[in-house]
């Protein structure tokens, strides 16, 4: 690429670029790390492994379950089947993932994203948070307890072709708020956000919505397409699903029919590691 | 912050740990050793990406909270990811990108990684709030201001951030355009105004 330093905002010859440069330069983007700050992260760190361990072992059984349709479509599995499907059980979306903590005392920006506890849609491991010596206090505040896990849900929930449920590409968020199935859907968006489910994220992990295109995309946790593709197929698996499959800079896309299309996150082992679906209107 | 071709880098942060192995039958001592060293990389990295943080989110409380979540998913598989790659501090950079555009933040959680005032104090004293520039990317779309940081903080070029991203170059382009054009109005009309 020629110039590959001017392809990006130069287009008017003004100084924003300079300007750009200039703030992000500025000393007071600063932020000072907490003391012990490190020894917080580690401790969580610990948490979502344990969890992990606590869902490898749990989630074997039901994995067999759930990668038996997709096998028929799909082809060969590759590997273990509790390594395929331990992500989409494994992988909450973050703040879910450790327990609830305090909600600060004030919080003027983040009305809409504030209403929902984190551990409110499920942490799925019933796991109990004793050996971690490391732990603040806080940390160990009780989650709201779970009584079962979300993955049986994993077997049967279908992603597309042009939406989840009821919920569909290009629905409006008043419309999709209609439909009762958005978790945390208090105030109309005023930029582009994602939402999650009240069914919990098992299945989809979230979904876009753009206060003027509505749905955008969908970003699939444990649901499979109608072609069966899921987390944790393969590239070749993709390939004998979706003829069209084509790859992109870092992704592959494949048709999902009607306007929608699916994108997929492959790993270096060519495996998926996410998926989404996504209407025509890509942009926020 | 230049990365090297790597081809395991994550498209999308959170779903870093997407390919993270069954991990019940391996030894918990193997990971306790491995956690010490990641303690070290956190201490390190940890004033430099929560700075990055801020510029990516453009407050202190969603860049600390960004950065908690982003570094506790990548020390859960950290042996994993110190053999399969040389440059973690990129690794977890892209990931806090993809993760502040798409999923990181759900709830707004009491901060625990740095040392902050509270959120009411903090809005009242934001070091920006003059700043026309800083206020004009705050209303930005998040891909939108993930776009110009990667650009403008980090130096990487059209194809990279492409890369980061997982979207196209076009894609780049026309979120960068559209960015650009956005933050030359806000700046004209706060001009206008004075």
């Amino acid at each position: 690429m020629t110039g590959h330093r001017h392809d990006l905002g130069d287009d008017s010859g003004g100084d924003l670029d300079g300007e750009l440069r200039r703030l992000f330069d500025d000393k007071r983007l600063a932020v000072p790390p907490r003391a012990g700050a490190e020894d917080i992260v580690v401790a969580g760190a610990r948490r979502i492994r344990r969890r992990r361990a606590a869902l490898a072992t749990a989630g074997g059984a039901l994995a067999v379950v759930a990668l038996a349709g997709g096998v028929l479509a799909l082809g060969g599995l590759r590997t273990g089947p509790a390594q395929v499907a331990l992500p989409p059980a494994s992988q909450p979306v973050p703040s879910t993932s450790r327990p609830a903590l305090l909600v600060p005392p004030i919080a003027p920006t983040a009305a809409p994203t504030s209403t929902t506890p984190g551990a409110q849609s499920g942490d799925q491991a019933p796991l109990p948070e004793t050996q971690s010596p490391r732990s603040s206090p806080r940390q160990t505040a009780p989650s709201p307890p779970s009584t079962s896990t979300r993955l049986p849900v994993v077997s049967g929930s279908v992603l597309g072709p042009s939406g989840y449920g009821a919920l569909q590409l290009g629905m409006s968020f008043e419309a999709a708020k209609a439909t009762g199935m958005l978790a945390d859907a208090s105030a109309p968006p005023s930029g582009c956000a994602t939402y999650l489910l009240a069914e919990g994220s098992s299945a989809v992990s979230g979904v876009y919505i753009s206060p003027t295109a509505g749905i955008l995309r969908f970003e699939a946790a444990g649901a499979a397409t109608p072609e069966n593709a899921r987390i944790g197929s393969t590239l070749a698996q993709l390939r004998a699903a979706y003829p069209d499959l084509a790859k992109g800079s870092s992704t592959y896309t494949a048709s999902a029919g009607s306007g929608g299309s699916y994108v997929f996150y492959l790993d270096d082992s060519d495996v998926v590691t996410a998926y989404e679906l996504i209407g025509p209107a890509v942009t926020c | 912050m230049r990365e090297s071709g790597e081809e395991d880098v994550p498209a999308e942060g959170a779903k870093v740990t997407t390919t993270v192995p069954a991990v019940a039958d391996r030894a918990p001592d193997a990971f306790s050793a491995g956690l010490s060293d990641f303690g070290e990389f956190v201490r390190a990295s940890l004033p430099g990406l929560l700075r990055y943080g801020h510029a990516l989110t453009g407050n202190p409380h969603d860049a600390a909270d960004l950065v908690q979540t982003v570094l506790e998913k990548l020390g859960a598989r950290w042996p994993s990811v110190r053999r399969k790659t040389g440059d973690p501090l990129a690794y977890v950079r892209r990931a806090m990108a993809n993760a502040h555009i798409s999923r990181w933040r759900r709830t707004r959680r009491e901060n625990l990684v740095a040392d902050l005032p509270d959120l009411a104090a903090s809005a009242a004293n934001d070091p920006f709030e003059h700043e026309p520039l800083w206020q004009a990317l705050r209303e930005l779309p998040p891909r939108q201001r993930a776009v110009i940081v990667l650009r403008y903080y980090e130096g990487l070029s059209e194809a990279e951030i492409a890369r980061t991203l997982g979207i196209s170059q076009g894609t780049v382009k026309s979120q960068a355009s559209k960015a650009m054009t956005s933050l030359r109005a806000k700046l004209a009309e706060g001009r206008e105004t004075e």
